[in-house]
């Protein structure tokens, strides 16, 4: 067996791993008692949803968006390299096939989304109010998502440094029902819940100079 | 103290909506600047994230595997009965349930009932601080928090009625419309009773006054006790229900808007075909339906401004009506804050914490926040809708001594009535 065939076969068992704790622990919270809100409507739930997802992440909405840009930036362009990353470990098997263009912008960003992601555990020690809140899981999880995109993007210069993203992934995969990255899971109920509350409430997501009942 | 109780409780408490909120928290910090606690003092204990930390480590210990080994280990803590009294101070002193931090939230994680639900832990624990366990008592014995029994109301609204010449109609049957003050406004701002009796007079509303449902102040909610929110929402609820009322009218009370109007009904059987709302509410429709008439610009002399209440705006969505009343009474004196309607910064005093003296220090702290606010909106006169706000602020203002006027929104509606 070759080095690439089996580190991709230590990915998938890996990725098996994560999947399966994170549905293990989204069945044990799913069975824990729902409380519907039963207090009458006075907006519509619906509309707050959407703005939830949508206008509600832009960085015009919120004051904290608005001070702090740089931060939301470095998160935003994080994220994408992350998904990115994903994206070539997907096409992991035909990436000899891709354009060369497409291989080098998504080298670029993967390779800035590794950097930005770093900067976060230097932001962790710098500020005192996140020093004190932070947990060895939060450098954990930045260090292991920040060689996550660190190793595609090598992986799309060098493709010899393949079977080290898989190992790096199939490590990755299995650390995150453990880890906070499971955010990534848990990021679309907090945020639909939050919706769905104020929009209720007829808070947010409301037509404009509308009266909330 | 029943710490045992408490965690309990904390595992009682975390449904599947409470889980997904911790399960999301990434620990970026956001919350804690959105806190005017934290703000105020730098203190990192009074970061939101950190107020739920006893939930979050009972849910972790209880319900998952990295919780359990890592109590197993030895690296996470039991929680203790020191645990239990150093968070009763932070979120019962610390903390107003403004719910601020849930807006800054990238994930959207709702913080301020999860630090409810820290206090209905506490509560149960008994460890709440004494300042506020003692106005709990008050009202559960006598009604109300600031003394107001019988007699007092009886003795109150007679004066009320006496000094500024208007009807108070008294537990009448067949009243469409149940009004409900708070102690605060009986004891402390007696005016807004008398303005309030008079919009409603002008709107030809069909309204009475209850002894029954004298108080609508609800102690039992600050401190997190479901038993005696319930018991002191039903003494409203009661009287609505023997006068047969359609709507029950919570005047410049926030808190006790959000317990009737938004807790209520997922914690107690509420009478069918009884609506509950605010008074800013029911201003707004008088004004917009023309029930009422507002004198064009009778407040432009002098740049006003208005306060978000937490519980009315923010957490109760009656953002635009005091805006389009204002815009009425000061089209061109009226100016915003910055941040304001569900970004608005709290006033510091809500939640309980104005009635606890050791947390002084600290409110007069965050108010400063807020005087910052007003000074850049360039106001003379703060308008709001929550007479614990402007309880808070007429005591700031006196602390800091500011050339500032504190007026209740309805007030200023009474006050600026077309013949």
């Amino acid at each position: 067996m070759s080095i690439v065939l089996v580190t991709r076969i230590f990915a998938l068992v890996g990725i098996g791993i994560g999947i399966l704790g994170i549905l293990f622990r989204l069945g044990s919270i799913m069975n824990r008692p729902f409380k519907q809100d039963l207090a009458r409507a006075q907006g519509s739930s619906t509309r707050g949803v959407l703005y939830a997802f949508t206008l509600g992440m832009a960085p015009w909405e919120k004051e904290s968006t608005a001070i702090h840009w740089i931060a939301y930036l470095r998160g935003i362009l994080f994220h994408v390299g992350i998904f990115l990353a994903a994206a070539v470990l997907i096409a992991s098997p035909w990436l000899n096939l891709l354009p060369g263009w497409i291989t080098w912008t998504a080298a670029v960003i993967t390779g800035a989304s590794a950097l930005l992601d770093l900067a976060g555990i230097f932001m962790r020690l710098r500020d005192p109010n996140l020093r004190v809140l932070s947990l060895p899981d939060d450098f954990a999880a930045i260090l292991i998502t920040s060689a996550f995109t660190g190793l595609a993007c090598a992986t799309l210069i060098w493709p010899a440094i393949l079977p080290a993203f898989y190992v790096l992934t199939g490590l990755m995969a299995a650390y995150i029902p453990f880890s906070k990255i499971r955010h990534c899971v848990y990021f679309f109920y907090a945020k639909f819940f939050f919706g769905m509350g104020y929009g209720h409430r007829g808070v947010i997501g409301q037509p404009e100079g509308k009266y909330a009942e | 103290m029943q710490t045992q109780t408490a965690i309990n409780t904390f595992i009682e408490e975390t449904g599947s909506w409470v889980a997904s909120q911790l399960e999301a928290c990434t620990r970026c910090g956001m919350c804690a600047e959105a806190c005017h606690f934290y703000q105020a003092t730098g203190d990192p204990e009074f970061a939101p994230v950190w107020k739920i930390e006893l939930l979050k480590r009972a849910y972790e210990q209880r319900f998952t595997l990295t919780g359990k080994l890592k109590l197993a280990l030895g690296v996470d803590k039991p929680i203790h009965d020191e645990d239990v009294l150093h968070w009763s101070k932070i979120i019962y002193e610390a903390c107003t349930l403004c719910n601020k931090c849930s807006m800054v939230c990238p994930m959207g994680i709702s913080l301020g009932p999860l630090i409810h639900d820290v206090r209905t832990g506490i509560s149960k624990a008994g460890a709440v601080p004494a300042d506020l366990m003692a106005a709990v008592n008050k009202q559960m014995e006598e009604g109300s928090p600031l003394g107001v029994t019988d007699d007092v109301y009886n003795d109150r609204m007679e004066w009320v009625a006496d000094e500024w010449e208007v009807e108070l109609p008294m537990d009448q049957r067949g009243a469409d419309t149940l009004v409900v003050f708070s102690s605060i406004e009986i004891m402390k701002f007696p005016e807004n009773i008398a303005a309030i009796a008079k919009i409603l007079h002008k709107a030809g509303e069909k309204w009475t006054l209850s002894r029954k449902g004298r108080e609508v102040v609800n102690f039992g909610f600050y401190e997190g006790s479901p038993e005696r929110t319930k018991i002191i929402m039903g003494r409203v609820f009661d009287a609505a229900k023997e006068l047969g009322v359609k709507k029950i009218v919570v005047t410049e009370c926030g808190h006790a808007y959000d317990a009737l109007r938004w807790t209520a009904a997922n914690m107690m059987d509420v009478p069918a075909g009884i609506e509950v709302t605010h008074i800013v509410a029911l201003l707004g429709e008088y004004v917009k339906t023309g029930r009422i008439k507002l004198k064009q610009g009778a407040y432009n002399d002098g740049a006003i401004t208005f306060h978000d209440a937490c519980k009315i705006q923010r957490r109760g969505g009656h953002i635009q009506e005091p805006r389009d009343i204002l815009h009425i009474l000061a089209p061109d004196s009226f100016k915003e804050m910055t941040p304001n309607r569900e970004e608005s910064i709290c006033c510091g005093g809500g939640g309980g914490v104005i009635a606890i003296k050791e947390a002084d220090p600290i409110r007069y702290a965050a108010f400063e926040l807020k005087i910052d606010q007003i000074k850049k909106a360039g106001a003379k006169t703060v308008a709001m809708s929550c007479s614990n706000c402007r309880l808070q602020f007429v005591d700031c203002v006196q602390h800091f001594n500011l050339d500032v006027k504190v007026a209740g929104l309805s007030q200023m509606v009474a006050d600026a009535l077309e013949e």
